[in-house]
């Protein structure tokens, strides 16, 4: 699995989330200030109002305004300073309590007192304060089911970016019939029905080939057949017994390439599980097939598998063994666990990274075998759900070992 | 001494595979009579006398596998199928139609021989040749005469072919006892290694159909054994 910052999903949640707050906190900030603004030029335009309002009524009829003050002492300096020179004037007080001041003077002249109105703001602030809080719940919140949705979407847009991540991993693994069922219309569905579509395509093109090995192997079969024949009619001379030995060598050949196309078409037929007891089957087809190699036997198990298919997996095994490794070869049977050992130069680095390749006999005694025992043994273990592992064992010579055939018992 | 060469009707199409194999045969031993489509096949049977009958699938006219049923039908002989491991499906129809064995093409000539002498032996070691004890074996109102081929199911005859009277006779030879399938391909087919489990299977279906299905049980993972 990827960092989760290099994940698709928390890029995006992460991004989202701090464009939601960016955008709250700037559309807040506005509304708030704007608000505040206003609220402020209603109150200094009510007080200037009130102002003049009592500085007329005084000239006019000598009487004072409720709440209205002559040269009020306690009034802040600069709206005196203003009055006394001659103009309207508004003050907003913060200290010590809110108050928006508003003072004209009396005469028109500007010399002498003024009168001056007060009005606490404190209600205002309050206003504001709460729409200030609520802005910022709101903006929290916001962000907070911005960054949510986010996730929930950026999850079901990277979890189905992965699955087709994991079909295409699959159908490089092999497994051609991965699909990623993508619905929708969207890129990523696309994307979804592109990696079918390879897919689907690699499978048609992976069984046109399969379907013209296995019909060229059949048509082989015919002229081969005859071939055979005639050949073992021949004299004992050098020509005869190459061709002899060549018709044998071709007929292995399209024996293999046909039991291919059988495995790969999977016409088998339902397996027969039979019981075979490992420690007296193991030595009767060493015996029978490499007639040189040891035995060894370890807590041999009896196992329920298809004995044919067994019989070609260690058989091509120990015919592998023979053909390309060295004496002393060695068929180990370790509870259900069947080991077969060479002591020659071993599989090489390029046959264990690749795996089993077919007509892979590069840089070996080409010729001696078709080049395709190794992947019909594989073929067979996994059609018995077995598995067959190669490697080479560090004091020299190729290991191959079968496990997991399923231990029925064990034989005393 | 040397024994009668054995009678050969062989049934095949392809012109070459039927000259080389023909010869190769005589020159291992066998007389070879050559049919080249199921109807010359068929018509040569019924005219000449063979031991054993080698067919391939794939004939025109009457195919392969409708040739060994006609000749079921008249007789027991030892039958043959020539044929190949990628057609699976053949190969289980030529048996229930009543072949005793088949072999894959490409072949060997001296393993197809060797398959031909192995269904041979089995008619001779049935008819007496290989001096078995002769006795009659009963199994319940089943009784088995194994140089006569013959058994008979309270009283009522079934005529068997050879194969499948050597099946039933090393059954009842051990009644009771599971034999692997691996056993009976060694007794009775003489496969040593390599044998077509589905031989067995096909055989043993053929069988219940002639004597009772109930009286062979398959014991799954083992074989199968014939109930006392």
């Amino acid at each position: 699995m990827t960092r989760p910052w290099h994940s698709l999903r928390w890029r995006l949640a992460v991004a989202i989330a701090l464009i939601a707050a960016a955008l709250s906190a700037g559309v807040g900030f506005a509304v708030y200030d704007r608000t505040a603004s206003d609220r402020l030029t209603r109150a200094r335009d009510a007080q200037a109002d009130r102002a003049v309002l009592a500085a007329s009524l005084l000239r006019s009829t000598g009487q004072t305004l409720v709440g209205a003050e002559i040269d009020a002492p306690n009034a802040p300096l600069e709206l005196r300073k203003a009055v006394r020179d001659g103009r309207v004037a508004t003050y907003r007080a913060r200290e010590p309590r809110p108050l928006v001041w508003g003072g004209a003077p009396l005469r028109g002249d500007g010399v002498g007192a003024g009168v001056y109105v007060r009005e606490s703001f404190a209600q205002d602030e309050r206003a504001l304060h709460q729409l200030r809080d609520t802005l910022i719940v709101v903006g929290v919140t916001g962000t907070a089911i911005a960054a949510l949705l986010g996730v929930i979407l950026a999850s079901s847009l990277s979890r189905r970016l992965r699955r087709a991540a994991d079909v295409a991993d699959q159908v490089a693994a092999g497994d051609l019939s991965a699909r990623v069922g993508a619905s929708g219309h969207d890129e990523v569905a696309r994307l979804g029905h592109a990696v079918d579509a390879m897919s689907e395509a690699l499978a048609e093109r992976l069984r046109r080939e399969q379907r013209f090995a296995a019909d060229a192997a059949h048509e082989l079969r015919t002229p081969l057949t005859a071939l055979t024949s005639a050949a073992e009619l021949l004299d004992d001379s050098r020509p005869a017994q190459i061709v002899r030995e060549r018709v044998a060598a071709l007929r292995l050949l399209v024996a293999d390439l046909l039991e291919l196309a059988q495995l790969d078409s999977a016409a088998a037929g339902p397996p027969t599980l039979e019981a075979v007891a490992l420690a007296d089957w193991l030595p009767a087809l060493v015996a029978e097939r490499a007639p040189g190699a040891a035995v060894e036997l370890e807590q041999p198990a009896t196992v329920l598998t298809d004995r044919r298919r067994l019989e070609r997996i260690v058989g091509n095994l120990l015919d592998n063994a023979q053909r390309h490794g060295a004496e002393p070869l060695v068929a180990r049977v370790e509870g259900d666990a069947i080991s077969i050992r060479d002591h020659g130069p071993g599989y090489g680095a390029e046959f264990l990274g690749a795996g089993p390749q077919r007509f892979w006999t590069a840089g070996r005694d080409r010729g001696a075998g078709s080049g395709l025992g190794l992947v019909i043994a594989s073929g067979h273990a996994a059609a018995i759900g077995a598995t067959l592992t190669f490697a080479d064992a560090p004091d020299g010579g190729a290991v191959a070992r079968l496990t997991g055939l399923g231990a029925q018992g064990v034989a005393a | 001494m040397s024994a009668p060469r054995p009678q050969v009707l062989f049934v095949e199409d392809d012109s070459t595979i039927r000259e080389t194999t023909a010869l190769l045969l005589e020159t291992l031993g066998f007389d070879v009579t050559v049919s080249a489509d199921g109807q010359a096949g068929l018509e040569a049977f019924r005219a000449g006398s063979f031991d054993v009958a080698l067919v391939d699938v794939m004939l025109p006219r009457i195919d392969g596998i409708s040739l060994v049923r006609l000749i079921r039908e008249s007789s027991q002989i030892a039958v043959v199928l020539l044929s190949a491991r990628s057609e699976p499906l053949d190969v289980v129809a030529g048996l229930e139609a009543g072949a005793d064995d088949y072999v894959a093409k490409p072949f060997d000539g001296p393993v197809l021989a060797a398959r031909l002498r192995a269904v041979l032996r089995r008619t001779e070691r049935a008819t007496g040749a290989d001096g078995g004890d002769g006795r009659v074996i009963t199994v319940r109102d089943l009784k088995l005469d194994p140089e006569g081929m013959t058994a008979r199911v309270g009283g009522e005859p079934v005529s068997l072919t050879t194969t499948e009277a050597r099946l039933l006779t090393e059954l009842a030879r051990n009644v009771g006892i599971v034999l692997s399938r691996a056993v009976l391909l060694e007794r009775v087919w003489e496969y040593d290694w390599d044998g077509d489990t589905r031989l067995v299977d096909v055989h043993i279906q053929r069988l219940r159909a002639k004597i009772g299905r109930d009286r062979i049980e398959t014991v799954r993972g083992a074989g199968y054994k014939l109930l006392p």
